[in-house]
Protein backbone atom coordinates (compact mmCIF):
# COMPACT_ATOMS: atom_id res chain seq x y z
CA UNK A 1 0.00 0.00 0.00
CA UNK A 2 1.74 3.20 -0.97
CA UNK A 3 1.72 5.56 2.04
CA UNK A 4 0.05 9.26 1.27
CA UNK A 5 1.17 11.94 3.32
CA UNK A 6 0.06 12.67 6.27
CA UNK A 7 -2.26 14.87 7.70
CA UNK A 8 -1.71 14.86 11.32
CA UNK A 9 1.07 12.90 13.46
CA UNK A 10 2.05 12.68 17.32
CA UNK A 11 5.11 11.27 18.84
CA UNK A 12 5.55 10.37 22.33
CA UNK A 13 7.95 8.02 24.24
CA UNK A 14 7.69 4.59 22.11
CA UNK A 15 4.86 5.85 20.14
CA UNK A 16 4.55 7.55 16.78
CA UNK A 17 0.61 8.25 15.25
CA UNK A 18 -0.21 9.02 11.62
CA UNK A 19 -3.59 10.18 10.36
CA UNK A 20 -3.71 9.75 6.19
CA UNK A 21 -6.55 9.67 3.59
CA UNK A 22 -6.69 5.86 2.27
CA UNK A 23 -8.60 5.19 -0.66
CA UNK A 24 -11.53 2.48 0.78
CA UNK A 25 -14.39 0.78 -0.96
CA UNK A 26 -17.15 -1.72 0.47
CA UNK A 27 -17.71 -5.01 -1.46
CA UNK A 28 -21.00 -6.49 -0.90
CA UNK A 29 -22.22 -9.70 -1.90
CA UNK A 30 -25.66 -11.77 -1.06
CA UNK A 31 -24.73 -15.41 0.13
CA UNK A 32 -21.44 -15.70 -1.67
CA UNK A 33 -20.20 -19.50 -1.91
CA UNK A 34 -17.19 -20.97 -2.00
CA UNK A 35 -17.02 -20.69 -5.84
CA UNK A 36 -17.03 -16.79 -6.03
CA UNK A 37 -14.68 -16.27 -3.29
CA UNK A 38 -12.27 -18.82 -5.31
CA UNK A 39 -12.89 -16.23 -8.10
CA UNK A 40 -12.15 -13.18 -6.31
CA UNK A 41 -9.27 -14.94 -4.50
CA UNK A 42 -7.66 -15.38 -8.59
CA UNK A 43 -8.76 -11.68 -9.74
CA UNK A 44 -6.85 -9.84 -6.74
CA UNK A 45 -4.14 -12.61 -6.49
CA UNK A 46 -4.59 -13.62 -3.23
CA UNK A 47 -6.57 -15.62 -0.53
CA UNK A 48 -9.70 -14.34 -0.22
CA UNK A 49 -10.36 -13.62 3.45
CA UNK A 50 -13.68 -15.59 3.86
CA UNK A 51 -13.13 -16.40 7.18
CA UNK A 52 -14.80 -13.28 9.99
CA UNK A 53 -12.35 -10.96 11.04
CA UNK A 54 -9.41 -12.20 8.61
CA UNK A 55 -7.24 -9.61 6.29
CA UNK A 56 -5.82 -10.70 2.91
CA UNK A 57 -2.51 -8.79 1.91
CA UNK A 58 -1.96 -8.50 -2.25
CA UNK A 59 -1.47 -5.99 -4.20
CA UNK A 60 -4.80 -4.30 -2.51
CA UNK A 61 -5.68 -4.95 1.19
CA UNK A 62 -8.82 -6.77 2.24
CA UNK A 63 -10.50 -7.20 5.26
CA UNK A 64 -13.25 -8.82 6.64
CA UNK A 65 -16.29 -6.80 7.57
CA UNK A 66 -19.41 -8.83 7.92
CA UNK A 67 -20.62 -12.22 5.55
CA UNK A 68 -20.68 -11.24 2.71
CA UNK A 69 -18.89 -8.14 3.10
CA UNK A 70 -15.33 -6.62 2.57
CA UNK A 71 -13.53 -3.57 2.74
CA UNK A 72 -11.27 -3.00 -0.01
CA UNK A 73 -7.95 -0.83 0.50
CA UNK A 74 -8.70 0.94 -2.97
CA UNK A 75 -10.79 3.28 -4.69
CA UNK A 76 -13.50 2.10 -6.52
CA UNK A 77 -12.62 2.55 -10.20
CA UNK A 78 -9.01 0.81 -9.88
CA UNK A 79 -10.64 -2.66 -8.42
CA UNK A 80 -14.43 -2.45 -10.38
CA UNK A 81 -13.51 -4.34 -13.60
CA UNK A 82 -12.22 -7.72 -11.44
CA UNK A 83 -14.72 -7.81 -8.69
CA UNK A 84 -17.33 -7.65 -11.77
CA UNK A 85 -15.86 -10.27 -13.48
CA UNK A 86 -15.41 -12.19 -10.38
CA UNK A 87 -18.56 -11.91 -9.45
CA UNK A 88 -20.70 -12.73 -12.63
CA UNK A 89 -24.22 -13.52 -11.57
CA UNK A 90 -24.18 -12.65 -7.91
CA UNK A 91 -25.86 -9.84 -6.92
CA UNK A 92 -23.39 -7.77 -5.31
CA UNK A 93 -22.50 -4.30 -5.32
CA UNK A 94 -18.86 -1.99 -4.55
CA UNK A 95 -19.09 1.13 -3.09
CA UNK A 96 -16.33 3.79 -2.85
CA UNK A 97 -16.24 4.93 0.37
CA UNK A 98 -12.70 7.34 0.57
CA UNK A 99 -14.29 10.26 1.33
CA UNK A 100 -15.81 8.54 4.48
CA UNK A 101 -12.65 7.53 6.49
CA UNK A 102 -9.45 8.12 8.06
CA UNK A 103 -6.25 5.72 8.59
CA UNK A 104 -4.56 5.96 11.51
CA UNK A 105 -1.00 3.88 11.92
CA UNK A 106 -0.35 3.81 15.20
CA UNK A 107 3.64 1.96 15.94
CA UNK A 108 6.25 1.70 18.70
CA UNK A 109 6.39 -0.53 21.78
CA UNK A 110 3.84 1.70 23.54
CA UNK A 111 0.96 0.81 21.00
CA UNK A 112 -0.58 -1.78 22.18
CA UNK A 113 -0.92 0.17 25.60
CA UNK A 114 -2.06 3.28 23.70
CA UNK A 115 -4.91 0.75 22.02
CA UNK A 116 -5.56 -0.45 25.74
CA UNK A 117 -6.84 2.86 26.70
CA UNK A 118 -9.38 3.24 24.28
CA UNK A 119 -11.18 -0.19 22.99
CA UNK A 120 -12.13 -2.89 25.62
CA UNK A 121 -10.96 -5.53 22.65
CA UNK A 122 -8.18 -8.21 23.34
CA UNK A 123 -5.16 -7.12 21.48
CA UNK A 124 -2.71 -9.55 22.84
CA UNK A 125 -0.55 -11.06 20.22
CA UNK A 126 -1.55 -14.55 21.57
CA UNK A 127 -5.41 -13.71 19.93
CA UNK A 128 -4.53 -10.76 17.80
CA UNK A 129 -1.92 -10.70 14.99
CA UNK A 130 -0.59 -9.84 11.63
CA UNK A 131 -3.34 -11.43 9.13
CA UNK A 132 -6.71 -10.79 11.79
CA UNK A 133 -8.94 -7.39 11.81
CA UNK A 134 -11.66 -6.56 14.20
CA UNK A 135 -14.05 -4.07 14.36
CA UNK A 136 -14.51 -2.56 17.66
CA UNK A 137 -15.40 0.37 19.88
CA UNK A 138 -12.27 2.83 19.86
CA UNK A 139 -12.46 5.88 22.16
CA UNK A 140 -16.08 5.65 21.77
CA UNK A 141 -16.48 5.35 18.03
CA UNK A 142 -16.84 2.47 15.64
CA UNK A 143 -12.94 1.45 14.33
CA UNK A 144 -11.61 -1.29 12.34
CA UNK A 145 -8.84 -2.51 13.83
CA UNK A 146 -5.96 -4.41 11.96
CA UNK A 147 -2.55 -5.47 13.41
CA UNK A 148 0.91 -5.13 11.59
CA UNK A 149 3.22 -8.10 10.75
CA UNK A 150 5.99 -6.37 13.10
CA UNK A 151 3.58 -7.06 16.13
CA UNK A 152 4.00 -3.62 17.73
CA UNK A 153 1.84 -1.57 14.57
CA UNK A 154 -1.70 -1.25 14.04
CA UNK A 155 -3.61 0.62 11.77
CA UNK A 156 -7.26 2.11 12.54
CA UNK A 157 -9.80 3.09 10.41
CA UNK A 158 -12.67 5.83 11.72
CA UNK A 159 -15.47 7.53 10.17
CA UNK A 160 -13.80 10.60 8.79
CA UNK A 161 -16.26 12.80 11.03
CA UNK A 162 -14.81 11.95 14.33
CA UNK A 163 -11.12 12.73 12.99
CA UNK A 164 -11.09 15.74 15.07
CA UNK A 165 -12.60 13.63 18.10
CA UNK A 166 -9.87 10.80 17.46
CA UNK A 167 -7.23 13.18 17.72
CA UNK A 168 -7.60 14.93 20.64
CA UNK A 169 -8.11 11.25 22.28
CA UNK A 170 -4.77 10.58 20.59
CA UNK A 171 -2.90 13.90 22.38
CA UNK A 172 -5.05 13.41 25.70
CA UNK A 173 -3.94 9.47 25.77
CA UNK A 174 -0.56 9.66 24.85
CA UNK A 175 0.13 12.49 27.84
CA UNK A 176 1.10 9.19 29.95
CA UNK A 177 3.53 8.17 28.01
CA UNK A 178 5.39 10.98 28.13
CA UNK A 179 5.62 11.02 32.20
CA UNK B 1 -20.09 -6.17 32.20
CA UNK B 2 -21.02 -8.77 29.80
CA UNK B 3 -18.87 -10.79 27.91
CA UNK B 4 -21.28 -12.04 24.61
CA UNK B 5 -19.78 -14.34 22.59
CA UNK B 6 -20.84 -13.05 18.90
CA UNK B 7 -21.32 -16.32 16.33
CA UNK B 8 -18.82 -14.57 14.04
CA UNK B 9 -16.43 -12.52 16.08
CA UNK B 10 -16.46 -14.20 19.45
CA UNK B 11 -15.91 -12.81 22.80
CA UNK B 12 -16.69 -9.21 22.91
CA UNK B 13 -17.46 -6.67 25.82
CA UNK B 14 -21.29 -5.58 26.13
CA UNK B 15 -20.80 -2.39 24.56
CA UNK B 16 -20.06 -3.47 21.23
CA UNK B 17 -23.55 -5.11 21.59
CA UNK B 18 -27.42 -3.89 21.72
CA UNK B 19 -29.84 -5.72 22.61
CA UNK B 20 -33.24 -6.57 20.70
CA UNK B 21 -35.43 -7.85 23.14
CA UNK B 22 -37.16 -11.14 23.17
CA UNK B 23 -36.29 -14.00 20.57
CA UNK B 24 -38.04 -16.34 18.78
CA UNK B 25 -41.58 -14.18 18.28
CA UNK B 26 -43.44 -14.78 14.96
CA UNK B 27 -44.79 -12.07 13.15
CA UNK B 28 -48.33 -12.52 12.90
CA UNK B 29 -50.14 -13.52 9.45
CA UNK B 30 -51.77 -12.40 7.29
CA UNK B 31 -51.24 -8.77 8.22
CA UNK B 32 -54.32 -7.92 6.83
CA UNK B 33 -56.80 -9.97 8.65
CA UNK B 34 -54.42 -10.10 12.20
CA UNK B 35 -57.29 -8.87 14.94
CA UNK B 36 -56.12 -5.55 17.22
CA UNK B 37 -55.49 -8.26 19.89
CA UNK B 38 -53.21 -10.44 18.01
CA UNK B 39 -51.06 -7.25 17.08
CA UNK B 40 -51.51 -5.82 20.49
CA UNK B 41 -49.85 -9.17 21.90
CA UNK B 42 -47.48 -9.13 19.60
CA UNK B 43 -46.40 -6.05 19.55
CA UNK B 44 -46.42 -5.38 23.37
CA UNK B 45 -47.15 -8.99 25.56
CA UNK B 46 -43.79 -10.12 26.19
CA UNK B 47 -42.26 -12.87 28.52
CA UNK B 48 -40.18 -11.04 31.63
CA UNK B 49 -39.51 -14.24 33.33
CA UNK B 50 -36.84 -13.74 36.63
CA UNK B 51 -34.14 -16.31 34.81
CA UNK B 52 -33.57 -18.07 31.75
CA UNK B 53 -34.54 -15.85 28.86
CA UNK B 54 -33.95 -16.09 25.21
CA UNK B 55 -33.19 -12.82 23.54
CA UNK B 56 -31.85 -11.16 20.33
CA UNK B 57 -28.65 -9.12 20.10
CA UNK B 58 -26.84 -7.27 17.56
CA UNK B 59 -23.09 -6.64 17.20
CA UNK B 60 -23.93 -3.15 16.92
CA UNK B 61 -20.29 -1.92 16.25
CA UNK B 62 -18.81 -5.21 15.23
CA UNK B 63 -20.33 -7.49 12.24
CA UNK B 64 -24.06 -6.13 13.01
CA UNK B 65 -24.85 -9.15 12.93
CA UNK B 66 -27.82 -10.37 14.75
CA UNK B 67 -28.05 -13.67 16.51
CA UNK B 68 -29.81 -15.24 19.65
CA UNK B 69 -27.94 -15.42 23.34
CA UNK B 70 -30.18 -17.17 26.25
CA UNK B 71 -29.15 -15.03 29.29
CA UNK B 72 -29.83 -15.38 32.68
CA UNK B 73 -32.24 -12.58 33.98
CA UNK B 74 -30.93 -12.25 37.54
CA UNK B 75 -27.58 -13.80 37.18
CA UNK B 76 -26.70 -12.64 33.61
CA UNK B 77 -25.03 -15.63 32.79
CA UNK B 78 -25.20 -16.12 29.12
CA UNK B 79 -25.34 -20.23 28.59
CA UNK B 80 -25.83 -20.28 25.01
CA UNK B 81 -25.40 -18.46 21.97
CA UNK B 82 -27.17 -19.08 18.14
CA UNK B 83 -28.01 -17.75 15.01
CA UNK B 84 -31.20 -16.40 13.63
CA UNK B 85 -32.80 -19.38 11.18
CA UNK B 86 -31.36 -21.77 13.86
CA UNK B 87 -33.64 -23.22 16.21
CA UNK B 88 -34.02 -22.51 19.66
CA UNK B 89 -33.12 -26.18 21.58
ZN1 LIG C 1 -19.72 -9.97 15.44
Amino acid sequence: MGESTALWTLAAPGLAIAERQTPASVLRIRRPDAAVIRALGEAFGLSWPAAPNTVAEGAVRIAWLAPGEWLLFASAEPVGEPVATACEGWLHHLSDVTAGYRLWRIEGPRSRDLLAKGAALDTHPRVFRSGQCAQTLFAKVHALVIPDRSGDAFDLLTDVSFAGHVRAWFIDAAEEFRA
Amino acid sequence: MLLIACPWCGPRDETEFVNGGEAHIDRPTPAESVSDADWAAYLFFHDNPRGWLAERWVHAFGCRQWFNVERDTVTHEIRRVWRLGEPRA
